[in-house]
């Protein structure tokens, strides 16, 4: 009769074989070094909650036949998002719920990652690295309805034959240029959405909505358009017509 | 009785100007306009960056350095600003989802005061946008590479050619007129030789197509 350690060779053999068959994750931990925006920020204070899905992000994908990327963009979105709403507001709180209690804020936003698409020169149609990500934005009042809730997207390509660095290289640098736009259609996007505008313009005072025009800010307070904060109904959109002031 | 040397110097001479004018480069421009453009004066800048693409090959941001650095040294006196110094500093106003498309956008920009404030803060008078890019567009020949404990060494050759397409357009954010453009191409061959040791002779395609659009905007912005 065998030892039992002979029987146990061939399980092995074809345990290492198969390791061998299989794909092995590629750990990437990718930075940005978004610049800061060139905005006059709104005279509010916003509330932000990074929820668990937001700071515990870490993305699979299999950018070709044998290769699975795994993503930590944990440090990258969280400077992204510190550094776009510090531009775009007076003062930010971080707060640990999508709702603030005590703090005094005018609304609260709830950035969540929703997905990170990677393709390798190989099998991209420019040939070269690709990346898109996309997040879903919630607009929440400081009770915790739900105002507003969108998706934005940021598209990063970096040539292949532009450099010598390897895969990962390319890979960081196309999700740092796929952040990077993000953050600008983010910035630009969030001025244009009916709710948004409605709930800050609303919470401006009238002066400071007007003053909006000549202050480089993004968000522009059409006169006719403002609504006090509490007006819009959180699950209709629907608008009480008496709580609709002009800023002029 | 003297021997012959197996390779003579009659046998490499036409060799070495075969293969030596086999991988020049040759660049050509074509549809050259050039509209009302002052010439640039003295402290104002200019900036060069690549056209947005979204989804399409975009220009090599290397490429786009390198005619900004050709044109920084083309003239001392020429104030070039750097392509990642300027995106950076107008954050998010020059990203390829939110770059003006037209002179009139720049001119719209500027009624924005923080982004006023920057640009004149830069004195920027010209900002050429360039598109395209090098490619490999044709191969022939092979070489193959041994080793043995004895030694090792290629034999044969091959040869591929490069294309590059570019085009500029120069705005005059001075005067708010799309100021002047052009197209270059640029077309070589290079070429690698195994003789024992791999022997490259590369054409420089997109470096000569990078000084060339480079002594272009030089020759546009200085007025000619």
């Amino acid at each position: 009769m065998l030892p039992r350690r002979v029987h146990k060779i061939p399980f092995v053999m074809f345990a290492v074989l198969m390791a061998g068959c299989s794909t092995s994750p590629v750990d990437l931990a990718v930075e940005t070094n978004i610049p800061a925006p060139v905005l006059a920020p709104l005279p509010l204070t916003v509330g932000v909650h990074y929820g668990d899905d937001f700071l515990q992000w870490v993305f699979e994908d299999e950018a070709g036949e044998d290769w699975v990327w795994r993503v930590d963009t944990r440090q990258a979105h969280l400077t992204l998002y510190r550094s776009l709403l510090q531009s775009m507001f007076d003062r930010v709180v971080e707060l640990p719920a999508p709702f603030a209690e005590q703090a005094d804020v005018t609304a609260v936003l709830v950035p969540q990652p929703v997905t990170l698409q990677l393709a390798l020169p190989e099998l991209s149609p420019v040939g070269a690295f690709e990346a898109w990500v996309r997040y879903r934005i919630r607009l929440l009042d400081p009770v915790g309805e739900v105002l507003d809730e969108w998706e934005v997207a940021g598209y990063g390509q970096q040539g292949s034959a532009e450099f010598g660095g390897g895969r990962k290289t390319g890979i960081a640098e196309a999700i740092d240029r796929a952040h990077r736009d993000l953050g600008a259609r983010l910035i630009f996007g969030f001025a244009e959405r009916d709710e948004v505008r409605n709930w800050l313009c609303g919470a401006l005072a009238p002066a400071a909505a007007e003053s909006l025009r000549d202050s480089g800010s993004a968000l522009r307070c059409d006169p006719v358009a403002a609504v006090t904060p509490g007006a819009a109904s959180a699950e209709t959109g629907e608008v009480d017509e008496d709580a609709v002031t002009t800023t002029d | 009785m003297q021997s012959r040397p197996l390779i003579s110097c009659l046998h490499v001479a036409p060799a070495l100007v075969l293969v030596l004018t086999a991988c020049t480069t040759t660049t050509r421009i074509d549809n050259y306009q050039r509209s009302s453009m002052g010439a640039i004066e003295h402290g104002e800048a200019v900036v060069v960056l690549r056209e947005p693409h979204l989804a399409a090959r975009e220009t090599e941001n290397d490429f786009i350095d390198c005619v900004g650095k050709a044109l920084s040294r083309s003239d001392d006196a020429l104030r070039v600003i750097p392509r990642g110094e300027f995106v950076d500093g107008m954050y998010p106003y020059f990203e390829d989802g939110t770059a003006p498309v037209s002179v009139e956008g720049v001119s719209k920009l500027a009624e924005n005061p923080v982004a006023r404030e920057r640009m004149a803060g830069m004195n920027l008078r010209y900002l050429v946008w360039i598109d395209g890019f090098t490619a490999n567009v044709d191969g022939t020949g092979s070489m193959s590479c041994a080793i043995s404990p004895a030694g090792g060494g290629c034999l044969g050759w091959t040869a591929w050619t490069n294309e590059g397409a570019y085009t500029a357009e120069i705005w005059d954010l001075k005067l708010g007129i799309e100021a002047g453009s052009f197209e270059l191409d640029a077309r070589g061959t290079s070429h690698l030789i195994g003789l024992l040791v791999p022997i490259p002779l590369l054409a420089n395609v997109k470096g000569n197509a990078c000084s060339a659009v480079a002594h272009w905007i030089a020759f546009s912005v200085r007025g000619g």
